[in-house]
């Protein structure tokens, strides 16, 4: 497989950053913001409470602070395009040359990241300097398994989030779908602005059995040292297992949607 | 897959048998209660856009499809190019099936969509030409002496720097082939390549064409409601209509097997009689000293001798009917 087209299909979107430069900068600023809102709200609760759950004061702020890192890095992606390409019939020009429709997103995927990434180290900068937060570091081992677990996730997600947009295959408007299965669902589910420790239980052990916690909460857990290298490892071993079963379907519904897609408009 | 299938394929860079390709589409009536209803009962019919079509395309053929909108031409264009998988029959082009989009069959062909951008929309042409290079493994001297050669035949050597969105659609058109054909491919599909397109653009997309047909010998079919495309660049047409193909051979047969007249234009050095024509034809334009007369194509040149010899003709015309009219004819007669 030659890479030198990827990397030219990152070096392009790329480019494309820079032409929507200010539209990127309000992109991340409203990131920045609906960050700020809930982190206040947590450090209100945390101020009045001294303990919240599990997690002490420090371990709080973490879990948001560190999450605003592993957002940037997970969470963004430009598999959102492929539902509309799709129903307008615009994927025609990709699946007609000889490049594989799902590395050509991956690479823009990565690029999306590092420019994400590029913007948030300025903001973390921001953040810490504005709420000075006390947060605590992993020890060697969980950094290690941190960034394995980030690693998974990401590529987890980017399968996800693909499949979630092959709906679009099967329905006239993939709008809905992807709203709630690719942003409702992520966002509540994979702990974003509520730990699931205070969920209720039976809701936890649900969530548990999908794959949004292991995108978000169980790598955040392992940075914060609330999981023994036991329950590490097993959490990490559901999420890859979540990972092979998310490439399954959705190369299952890349391979039967390509025979539905009715390339239209033209 | 039938012996004589096989031979076929062997023999010509493009061979369909029976290919069938049908849609299943939604009905709803008009009017908000009708959307209510659809929410759990949505009626579908099946609709066959392609009705057992047969044809063979030898290498360096430049065919026309054409037809009336909904006449399943470019949903034939795009199973020939693998865009759309075939409800039945089959289909292969330079030894492959094109529904499997194998990469060695990818490399080989080049598509063109009067409607669609391959080029990327934010930047400038150049970047796709840049990205293209590198997905069909053209060697640095290739891409070079390519992009050279089309920038001198296409003049594009002062836009391909600009965004492609700033570009006018001709402009955008001259890039779009460009991008499309730098892989050289064997088999090219062209879908309405000039629509939009002014008289002086359409005119310099055509001339691309036929060079391009002509100096590398690469199979194009295209598909135009642009009888101009049609007329100067097919040796072969494919006239389709309902799914089916109605007439394939060359064009000047397919005005004579549908068109019984031919059309003599006359000047004449004084003013005539109206009544001295019209006994030879029906008289369809006149201003006393020029006429236009429909004449039975089996008594065309006895009718001008006589009025040549009987009249102070000036000067004189004979056509076929114009190409738009024979196609007009074979819709009505459906």
């Amino acid at each position: 497989m030659s890479f030198a087209k990827y990397i030219r299909i990152a070096n392009n979107t790329l480019q494309e950053y820079f032409v929507y430069r200010v539209n990127f900068f309000f992109w991340r600023l409203q990131v920045f913001v609906s960050f700020v809102i809930f982190y206040s709200l947590w450090h209100t609760v945390g101020q009045s409470r001294g303990q919240v759950g599990l997690y002490s004061l420090p371990q709080l702020y973490s879990y948001f602070v560190i999450g605003y890192i592993v957002r940037a890095l997970v969470f963004t992606t430009r598999t959102a395009d492929i539902g509309g390409e799709i129903q307008n019939g615009n994927l025609s020009t990709l699946i007609l040359k000889p490049i594989g429709t799902i590395q050509y997103y991956f690479s823009r995927d990565l690029v999306d990241k590092l420019f994400n990434l590029s913007f948030m180290l300025v903001e973390f900068a921001s953040i810490i300097f504005i709420f000075k937060p006390e947060l605590v570091f992993p020890s060697p081992k969980n950094l290690f398994l941190f960034i394995i677990f980030i690693l998974l996730s990401i590529v987890t997600f980017f399968f996800y989030s693909l499949s979630v947009s092959f709906v679009a295959f099967w329905t006239d408007s993939a709008w809905s779908s992807r709203f709630l299965l690719g942003v409702v669902f992520v966002t509540l589910f994979s702990g974003q602005y509520v730990p699931i420790d205070f969920l209720p239980e039976s809701l936890k052990n649900i969530l548990s059995y999908t794959i949004y916690p292991y995108m978000y909460y169980y790598p955040v857990k392992v940075w914060l040292g609330h999981l023994s290298l036991e329950e590490s490892m097993y959490r990490l071993f559901i999420g890859f297992v979540m990972l092979l079963i998310t490439f399954f379907i959705t190369k299952f519904l890349w391979s039967s949607g390509k025979r539905k897609y009715q390339s239209y408009g033209n | 897959m039938g012996e004589n299938f096989v031979l076929q394929s062997i023999m010509s860079i493009i061979s369909v048998k029976n290919l069938t390709r049908t849609f299943q589409v939604f009905e709803k009536q008009p009017g908000l209660l009708a959307s209510l209803k659809s929410i759990y009962y949505r009626p579908s019919k099946t609709i066959t856009a392609v009705d057992k079509v047969n044809f063979q395309i030898e290498q360096g053929e430049l065919v026309g499809f054409i037809g009336p909108n909904g006449a399943g031409k470019t949903t034939t264009l795009k199973c020939l190019s693998g865009l759309l998988y075939p409800s039945s029959g089959d289909i292969q082009v330079a030894g492959y099936t094109p529904s499997q989009r194998q990469y060695q069959y990818l490399r080989q062909i080049g598509f063109v969509m009067g409607q669609k951008n391959q080029l990327w929309w934010d930047l400038p042409p150049q970047e796709t030409f840049l990205l293209n290079k590198e997905i069909y493994d053209i060697s640095d001297r290739d891409y070079n002496e390519r992009l050279k050669y089309f920038i001198d035949v296409l003049d594009i050597q002062s836009i391909i720097s600009i965004q492609t969105k700033k570009l006018s659609l001709g402009q955008r058109m001259k890039c779009e082939f460009a991008a499309a054909l730098l892989h050289r491919p064997s088999v090219v599909f062209l879908d309405e390549p000039t629509i939009g397109l002014d008289v002086v653009a359409s005119q310099k997309i055509r001339q691309f064409i036929k060079k391009i047909n002509q100096e590398y010998k690469t199979t194009i079919i295209l598909t135009s409601h642009n009888m101009t495309d049609v007329q100067e660049l097919c040796q072969r047409v494919i006239l389709i209509d309902k799914g089916q193909i109605k007439f394939d051979g060359n064009l000047s047969d397919l005005t004579s097997r549908y068109t019984e007249l031919k059309t003599l234009k006359f000047t004449f050095e004084n003013k005539v009689k109206k009544s001295d024509i019209s006994k030879f034809g029906e008289v369809i334009f006149s201003d006393g000293y020029s006429y236009t007369i429909k004449v039975a194509k089996s008594k065309y040149l006895k009718t001008a001798a006589t009025i040549l010899s009987k009249l102070p003709v000036t000067d004189l015309n004979i056509e076929d009917t114009p190409i738009e009219d024979v196609i007009r004819q074979v819709y009505t007669d459906r």
